[in-house]
């Protein structure tokens, strides 16, 4: 069992297979950042299926499947389809996006009734053009892996080096072209390249798929960094990743295609990442939701138990239905959210009493704090802002949880310290329960 | 050619601009001085963005030229510094505000330089100008709309320009930071430089600006504030008798008529 598991690093095959798609799968997740974060993701698909009559027709004109021709040829009708976009939106009353369309069917069409004509030619013998459909990772030899580094390498060396020219051209294309930045050349460096990736890609993924292989590993970057550097070099890992796990499928499963395989695993990856990743992930949300709508609790639960304190002046403790008469949350929610008071060390449990909860120091401080900001805010409405003094109390139960000590300040001094709220409560400053601690 | 006074930086000649064959500017001649806060006011669809660009050089004319300091565009845009409408660009672009601020340190940079600590020193500094110097490591989808509009007045300060260019910097901001734009704004043109912005709000035209240029697909006038901001020219530009005008343009449009004199 594990001499197999070893054995299948030795096979020069596999090794051939997974250095080709990782390859692959690094340089298109690179390059892809900049078509995603450009708001390209269509142009790349419609140039990926655009390729394949370039690839069938040089194979046609020179009957030779050498890698270099086809390349030549794929070359040719990416850039033709970039250009027949182009004139198609600007000279139409077409949006871009049905140019992209329109280019994408016709020359993909246009491809599949050339490789008919081909496969008539060669009577009964393959002519293995059809690999471009859907990609043969298998088939890859070491000229393409020679030819993919060499791609990689450009990739690599090109963003590395105009990285901030690529940066500054995508986030702000207007004031890229103001720093004098919009020079055809690099127009046609940046265009040359994608073609150039979607080309190499054909040969492991094929054209239909080869638009995932440039997207997904970049929108599921976008999940982990909110930089554009780090994002590249993860686009990059998945990229490599979903092809490491494509070619192993492929390997050890029989007539499994390893194309297909990168892209159901660069997808399971996304997912994954939608569910997972920090701060954009669904669970990070839920649980900062979650832990704001606690947070609110709690100060809910200890304003009362102030209230309560300031209602009943010789009453230290409360019992649980004391609270929950006053609504400070919903009923259920007053037993949980009291326990983890107790726990952050604001509430004490005296089981000396019947009624055994009470603030600790620290959660009458908040509790003060609180209450403090509730009615100062109330009075900044009834006063300031002229509102009736029975339309002000839900407004300040939700602005309490939000105004920060700065605008707290504020308020005090806008209002000059006022001592009572517009119901004629109290609005405490200082501790009154010094005498509570021992 | 006529003389002109010294003071003169940029000279709009005969500029028409169109789009999709569609003429949205017509004749523009026009002639702003140094050191003055100006503003470019019309309604909407006027072409006041459209002028912007044209003296930027950021699309094609199909007559005129615009000269600044004397120069073609190309010799002098290292000291101008373009600021875009805010809603130009994605908000949610994977980088922070000092990246952003940083990038007006581009143009100084050689092709393929990265900015250093220099860069970073005067990016710095043009962040604490407009009050976001806590914000550096702050990602720009997690500002306010006003904060966005200060990191843009930012990156245009780290350009340490001596011609503003910039379209509508007051639109979406919150009351503070306008007030704390406008301020930065009177410091630049004290200090001599020249500030020319798109602006919409015409109730403060008299108060802030020193010269002011109301479009309306074509000129209608410029000058000082006080000598052109005038009843008759805000009826001028903002009222309906133009549709001759924009009649025209259309026809150009169906027509083809007016064609480019050069390619972008």
């Amino acid at each position: 069992m594990f001499d197999a598991l070893i054995n299948i690093w030795t096979d020069p095959n596999l090794l051939m297979v997974m250095a080709g798609t990782m390859l692959i799968g690094i340089t298109a997740g690179v390059m892809g950042s900049f078509t995603l974060l450009q708001r390209k993701a269509l142009i790349g698909d419609g140039v990926a299926h655009a390729i394949l009559p370039g690839v069938v027709l040089a194979y046609l004109v020179t009957g030779d499947k050498d890698p270099w021709i086809l390349f030549l040829g794929s070359m040719a009708a990416g850039w033709l389809s970039l250009w027949t976009m182009e004139q198609i939106s600007r000279l139409t009353k077409l949006t871009p996006d049905t140019a992209v369309g329109v280019v994408l069917s016709v020359f993909f069409g246009i491809g599949v009734m050339l490789m008919g004509v081909v496969q008539a030619q060669e009577t009964g013998n393959q002519s293995g053009l059809d690999k471009f459909l859907f990609g043969q990772a298998a088939s890859l030899l070491l000229n393409n892996i020679i030819f993919f580094s060499l791609v990689c390498f450009l990739v690599l060396g090109f963003v590395t080096l105009a990285f901030k020219e690529l940066r500054v051209r995508s986030f702000d294309p207007q004031f890229a072209q103001s720093l004098g930045y919009d020079r055809p050349l690099f127009r046609y460096i940046e265009t040359s390249l994608l073609v150039i990736v979607l080309t190499t890609g054909l040969q492991a993924v094929g054209v239909i798929l080869m638009a995932a292989v440039l997207i997904i590993p970049a929108a599921t970057a976008r999940y982990w960094t909110d930089r554009f550097g780090p994002m590249l070099v993860f686009a990059a890992l998945f990229g490599a990743l979903a092809a490491f796990g494509g070619s192993l499928v492929s390997y050890t499963a029989p007539r499994m295609p390893t194309g297909p395989w990168m892209v159901i695993i660069s997808t399971v990856v996304l997912f994954l990442s939608m569910l997972f990743a920090p701060h954009y992930g669904v669970l990070s949300t839920y649980f900062t939701k979650r832990s704001q709508a606690r947070r609110i609790d709690e100060e809910h639960i200890v304003k009362v138990m102030w209230i309560l304190r300031e209602r009943n002046p010789d009453q230290h403790n409360f019992s649980l239905s004391q609270i929950s008469s006053m609504k400070p949350a919903e009923p259920e929610k007053v037993l949980p959210t009291i326990l983890r008071l107790q726990r952050r060390g604001w509430v004490i449990r005296d089981r000396s009493q019947e009624a055994h909860w009470r603030l600790s120091k620290a959660g009458r401080d908040e509790a003060r704090r609180m209450v403090r900001v509730h009615r100062l805010w109330e009075t900044y409405l009834t006063q300031l802002l002229a509102i009736a003094d029975d339309h002000v109390h839900d407004d300040a139960d939700s602005m309490e949880h939000l105004i920060t000590p700065e605008i707290e300040a504020l308020l005090i001094k806008k209002l000059g310290t006022p001592l009572k709220d517009p119901h004629e409560s109290d609005i405490p400053y200082d501790d009154q329960d010094k005498e509570d601690e021992k | 050619m006529t003389t002109k006074p010294a003071d003169i930086i940029i000279d709009i000649h005969d500029v028409t601009v169109t789009y999709d064959k569609r003429a949205v500017l017509w004749d523009v001649d026009c002639q702003l001085p140094a050191g003055k806060l100006v503003a470019i006011i019309g309604p909407n669809g006027a072409g006041k963005t459209t002028l912007l660009k044209a003296i930027m050089g950021l699309v094609p004319l199909a007559s005129g030229e615009v000269r600044i300091y004397g120069e073609s565009i190309e010799q002098v845009r290292n000291r101008i510094a373009y600021v875009p409408q805010r809603e130009s660009v994605d908000w949610t672009f994977p980088v922070n505000v000092l990246d952003v601020v940083l990038m007006g340190r581009y143009g100084k940079l050689p092709l393929f330089h990265r900015p250093g600590r220099t860069d970073h020193d005067i990016a710095l500094k043009a962040l604490e100008r407009v009050g976001l110097q806590d914000y550096t490591k702050r990602h720009i989808s997690k500002l306010s709309g006003g904060q966005q509009q200060r990191v843009f007045l930012a990156r245009a300060l780290a350009q340490e320009p001596d011609l503003y260019l910039m379209d509508e910097p007051f639109s979406g901001v919150d009351i503070a930071t306008e007030e704390k734009i406008i301020q930065v704004l009177q410091q630049l043109r004290d200090e001599g430089k020249t500030v020319l912005l798109v602006h919409h709000d015409l109730q403060t035209v008299q108060s802030r600006f020193d010269w002011v240029v109301m479009v309306n697909m074509r000129k209608i006038a410029d000058g000082p504030t006080q000598e052109v901001f005038t009843n008759e020219n805000l009826n001028t530009t903002f009222g309906a008798q133009l549709n001759i005008l924009s009649k025209v343009a259309d026809l150009s449009k169906q027509t083809g008529i007016i064609r480019h004199n050069r390619r972008v």
